[in-house]
């Protein structure tokens, strides 16, 4: 599905990625983890397109197609889905009136969101609140993913989604990511995160760690490797190799 | 009018048949037409220079006292004093007639970006075309602390008018503190001292200055303070207004490249018949400058205050970031206060700011300091020198003393 | 000519079409005879024909003003016609008329809008609806030639007490050669149940319209008025010179809403109203005068709606939201004088700037001596989105009494890329992001509006943003 291919980035004149591969098939979940500013963020960024981040070698294919150099409204419509860190607030225009650009069809537009609001736990009220304006940590991440329901993605990124969130929402949202995935066979999902507990929460088929900009190690035994971090740190990562 | 009033009637003959300072003349009556508005409110016709005397000569004193560890220069009735010279190897100072026509190079440089104002010019004819050029040198590759203060004595029975002129240049890697002193000798409250100053400084790169204007002493002052920065400068400006009859402050920053940083800090305590005119402007040609103004000003009795702020954003600059911050306190209905902060903004990519509250004393607090026994003349006086201790407390002046017990005197005083 | 028109026209104006009719127009240039002409024609009576050629002596004396930002070609007042009006006899006039009023999309006769009309065609007022509603209440809704003959002593009383005719240049001209306009006067403790308004309409092609409004609202009563305008797409620039007085009694509420819409001239300027306009409004005792305007037309704009606030705890309101693109030049903001003990006045304005235009802000807070516990807050944001914009902001601030207060504020900002991106990454087109962004910008105003144009607001912002981002 996604192919990652000899990939260099850079950012004002600073090299932040340097030579990474990544493989990721039809129907999969994989783990990135590293430390800060290993370059995670960064991934996210490059692969939806976000401009000023100049890619100066490699290519990324996305179902058979190079994304390198599109805008980034096109590659979000041909399904990739990144859940920010940090979403946006938008002073003045209601949940609702955003919402409503983001569904194609022309009828029943309410009856779709509040379908999808339901199963979030989210009140309706909010529908008329603006646009994360003086929504709590929990409220803009719930509504990263009621919109992630909505547009119906294939390739679904999700950069920390798990930080500042309490356990019930957090259960609440990976439960409803996995239905999402059951139900959608053909997705396959990026878990960019810090917290080492997420076995708990998804059983992934591969882990990624970064660190300097380049994937050290890739692996598929998942328990191993996060309780090698647990004990060791990032540091001595170069000897997990002996492991 | 204003132009007449300014000038001594036999030099404003005189300076209209010389041909070489002409074109500044047609440049101060082009500049009256368009920006006479920005003077409406203006008490600047009340100053007769009619009535004072400018001096040519000074002869030696004895008994000054300075701080031999700082570098003294002494302006004496508004010339310089060549006998005092604690001045080391740093230093270079050039003191010479200096005719305006040498300058007109640079005359022209201020045309460029219309820095122009009637009071740098005018003063600089009255100055009979000398101006003092100050050059400090730092020889190592270093970084440099120099302290410089700039005495301004006067010592005269009759009414007098002082013009000075003076160029600063500062070399590459100096931190330099530049403070202004007033003293006058023979003082006899019928005497009156016009003086008028108009400063230019232009900093080299990775220089840092502070400029500390402190007056209390009653003067009548026009300060034309004109700051060019190269990139990386610093340049700080603390002035505090205590105790002036009529001040015209006129300011203008302009940048010579990239990545400078400008801060000033303000404060006005007025009472009794004070004028005081503030006149800003910061000329945002670059990128990545950033510079931040904050004004705090009490005023009592029948002060008069006229507040001009103008920050320029120049076309296709990026990321430059300015405030301005006003806060005022009118404490007497006689008060007249105009405030008139402008922002021309001509570039998409800004952060530009201004705040201005004209306020009252917030009663909650006077409330909640009396109920602890305090009285109502020290809880206001608390009031105030809690925000003013927002400019107090910056770390540069922290440790001054005198200045804050003599802001604090100020405001007992004002609020008696 | 017909290829240039063809050109402009590519702009989507949507109301640059032409009624084309016959009317009877003034010969072009201003003096006493034309004046005496347009008093005759309307049989006014004396005391106004003297007071337009007093006016048009004083005019004459004036210098032209020329101290606002507005950079344009000094106006020949004697390549205007003065006056214009349709010859009303043959029906199929009407039927032309109909149609122009039913593309403006007038709710002249929709019972689910109800909204009385004024409608003003040139320099005359054509019809005016409702009025037999309005008449059961004692509510005077009319044209301003009407009044005239009908209630000439209120007329009498009030014109030119809020803008005396020495006032200024262009109220001054106003004085001396206005046509028609609307007259409302609503009576002691009577709340107007529909929203009353006037829609002005430039047609003819050499015609400046000079109009003139003047509301009374008696003790007690409230008001909610509509203005909206618009004209044909012209190579020529026309002048528009309005007079709008407001008068609020004891514990009485105005509301008066702007949507200027005129055609403000193409991508490389040619073309558009030049829009002078000096509209004021006074409140007494507990009486409240809200200005809402969204500033959308003409080429040149050049008009402070104010407030004097004259009685104790009066309160004077002005929120105004303005976009300009391509060559527009906009000198708007407001003047508030504080006069009376307590009075409040709040101050809201907005800007987006796109492509070349010039947006000034120019507001004057004055607090006088005696109108003592008064407070003002101030707040003007700007947004620009084009390279070769240009926003100002020129507040005047005077205060002479000690327990006043006064709160400015003042932000100019940029649209951050992050939040682009963010619409972006959920396949919204930059074009859409900006129209979201900024609709949310000017929410604050525009939700303050009344119903009958919140839909047509929501329209106003959807522009091509393709010349100005590139």
């Amino acid at each position: 599905m996604l192919n990652i291919n000899k990939l260099y980035v850079k950012i004002n004149k600073k090299i932040i990625i340097k030579n990474l591969n990544l493989k990721i098939k039809k129907n999969n979940i994989h783990i990135l983890m590293g430390p800060n500013g290993s370059g995670k963020s960064t991934l996210s960024y490059v692969i939806t397109g976000k401009p000023k981040y100049k890619i100066i070698n490699g290519k990324i294919i996305f179902n058979k197609k190079k994304i390198n150099n599109l805008l980034p409204n096109k590659i979000s419509k041909l399904g990739i889905f990144l859940t920010f860190q940090y979403p946006i607030e938008i002073n003045g225009i209601t949940m609702y009136s955003f919402l409503k650009n983001l569904i194609k069809k022309k009828k029943n537009k309410l009856k779709i969101i509040k379908k999808n609001l339901k199963k979030l736990k989210i009140n309706k009220e909010y529908l008329k609140r603006y646009f994360n304006v003086g929504f709590s940590g929990g409220e803009k991440k719930k509504n990263e993913i009621l919109q992630m329901l909505i547009l119906k993605p294939k390739f679904i990124i999700l950069d920390e989604i798990d930080s500042g969130l309490d356990i019930d929402t957090l259960n609440l949202i990976f439960k409803i990511i996995k239905e999402y995935l059951f139900l959608n066979k053909n997705s396959s999902l990026l878990i960019i995160t810090h917290n080492t507990n997420i076995i708990n929460y998804i059983n992934a088929s591969f882990i990624h760690i970064l660190y300097n900009g380049k994937i050290i190690l890739t692996s598929n035994k998942i328990k191993k490797t996060i309780n090698y971090i647990n004990k060791y740190g990032y540091n001595n990562i170069k000897n997990i190799k002996l492991l | 009018m204003i132009l007449k009033n300014f000038f001594f009637k036999k030099d404003f003959k005189i300076l209209k048949k010389d041909k070489k300072i002409n074109f500044i003349i047609k440049k101060i009556i082009n500049f009256k037409k368009k920006k006479i508005e920005d003077y409406k409110y203006s008490k600047i016709k009340n100053i007769k220079i009619n009535k004072y005397f400018f001096i040519k000569k000074i002869n030696k004193i004895k008994n000054i006292n300075y701080n031999k560890k700082i570098i003294n220069l002494f302006f004496i009735n508004g010339l310089y004093y060549k006998y005092i010279n604690n001045i080391n190897n740093n230093i270079k100072i050039l003191i010479k007639n200096i005719k305006i026509e040498n300058l007109k190079n640079f005359y022209f440089f201020l045309k460029k970006y219309n820095y122009y104002t009637l009071f740098s010019l005018i003063f600089s004819y009255l100055n009979k075309n000398k101006c003092y050029l100050i050059y400090i040198k730092n020889k190592y590759k270093k970084k440099k602390k120099i302290n410089l203060n700039l005495n301004f004595i006067y010592k005269e029975k009759k009414n007098i008018i002082s013009n000075i002129n003076i160029f600063i240049f500062i070399d590459k890697n100096i931190i330099l503190k530049i403070n202004e002193k007033y003293k006058i000798i023979y003082n006899k409250k019928k005497i009156k001292i016009l003086n008028n100053i108009l400063i230019n400084i232009i900093i080299d790169k990775k220089s840092k200055i502070f400029f500390f204007r402190f007056k209390k002493k009653k003067i009548k002052t026009i300060n034309n303070l004109y700051i060019f920065q190269k990139k990386f400068s610093k340049f700080f400006l603390f002035d505090f207004f205590l105790n002036e009859k009529h001040i015209i402050n006129n300011l203008y920053i302009n940048y010579l490249n990239n990545n400078s940083l400008t801060r000033i800090y303000n404060i006005i305590l007025s009472n009794n018949n004070n004028i005081i005119e503030n006149n800003i402007i910061i000329n945002n040609n670059f990128n990545f400058c950033n510079n931040k103004q904050y004004y705090i000003g009490l005023y009592n009795d029948n002060s008069y205050i006229i507040n001009n702020g103008i920050i320029n954003i120049k076309n296709k600059t990026k990321n430059n970031i300015s405030l301005q911050n006003y806060k005022n306190f009118i404490l007497s209905n006689k008060v007249f206060l105009f405030t008139k902060p402008q922002l021309n903004i001509n570039s998409n990519n800004v952060k530009c700011n201004h705040g201005l509250i004209i306020g009252k004393i917030d009663n909650n607090i006077i409330n909640y300091l009396l109920n602890r026994g305090i009285n109502k003349n020290k809880s206001k006086i608390i009031f105030f020198l809690s925000i003013f201790n927002k400019i107090l407390n910056n770390k540069n002046i922290k440790n001054n003393k005198k200045i804050k017990k003599n802001i604090k005197n100020k405001i007992k005083l004002i609020l008696n | 000519m017909n290829k240039k028109i063809k050109k402009i026209k590519k702009n989507n104006y949507k109301y640059g079409f032409y009624t084309n009719i016959k009317s009877k127009t003034f010969p072009l240039g201003i003096n006493k005879k034309i004046i005496k002409k347009i008093s005759k024609i309307k049989s006014e009576p004396k005391w106004i024909k003297n007071l337009r050629l007093k006016a048009f002596k004083y005019w004459k004396k004036l210098k032209y003003p020329n101290w606002s930002n507005l950079n344009y070609k000094k106006i020949n007042f004697n390549f205007i016609s003065y006056f214009s009006k349709i010859i009303n006899n043959k029906k199929k006039n009407n039927k032309k008329i109909i149609n122009t009023v039913k593309k403006l999309n007038l709710p002249i006769n929709n019972k689910k809008k109800k909204v009385a009309i004024d409608f003003i065609f040139d320099s005359i007022s054509l019809k005016t609806t409702y009025k037999n509603i309005l008449n059961k209440k004692g509510i005077i809704f009319c044209s301003f030639n009407e009044a005239l003959k009908k209630h000439s002593n209120l007329v009498k009383k009030y014109i030119g007490t809020v803008v005396p005719y020495k006032d200024n240049f262009y109220s001054c001209l106003n004085t001396s050669v206005f046509s028609d306009g609307s007259f409302c006067y609503i009576p002691k403790g009577v709340k107007c149940p529909i929203e009353l308004s006037s829609y002005f309409r430039i047609n003819n092609n050499l015609i400046g319209q000079f109009e003139r409004t003047l509301i009374i609202v008696d003790e007690g009563g409230y008001l909610s008025y509509l203005e909206g305008c618009t004209a044909p797409i012209r190579v020529n620039n026309q002048i528009h010179a309005a007079v709008v007085e407001l008068i609020a009694l004891k514990n009485s509420t105005i509301k008066y809403s702007t949507i200027q819409n005129w055609y403000s001239g193409n991508n490389k300027g040619i073309g558009g109203i030049y829009n002078f306009v000096t509209k004021r409004g006074v409140c007494y005792d507990n009486a409240k005068i809200t200005w809402l305007q969204i500033e959308k037309g003409s080429a040149l704009t050049w008009k402070y709606p104010s407030c004097i606030l004259k009685g104790y705890k009066s309160i004077g309101n002005f929120k105004s939201i303005s976009f300009t693109k391509n060559f527009q030049q906009i000198d708007t903001g407001t003047k508030m004088i504080h006069l009376g003990k307590k009075s409040k006045s709040t101050i809201i304005s907005k800007s987006i700037c796109l492509d070349n235009s010039i947006n000034t802000y120019r507001g004057l807070v004055k607090i006088n001596r005696k109108s003592k516990k008064s407070k003002n807050f101030t707040q003007c944001d700007a947004l620009l989105i084009g390279n070769k914009c240009i926003s100002n902001t020129l507040p005047y601030i005077i205060v002479e009494n000690s327990n006043s207060i006064v709160e400015h504020e003042s932000v100019i900002s940029k649209i951050e890329d992050e939040q682009i991106f963010y619409c972006n990454q959920r396949g919204i087109n930059k074009e859409k992001a900006l129209t979201i962004i900024i609709n949310g910008f000017s929410m604050d105003i525009i939700k303050d509006l009344p119903l009958e144009f919140f839909l047509e607001a929501k329209d106003l912002f959807k522009i091509d943003f393709k010349n100005s981002v590139g």
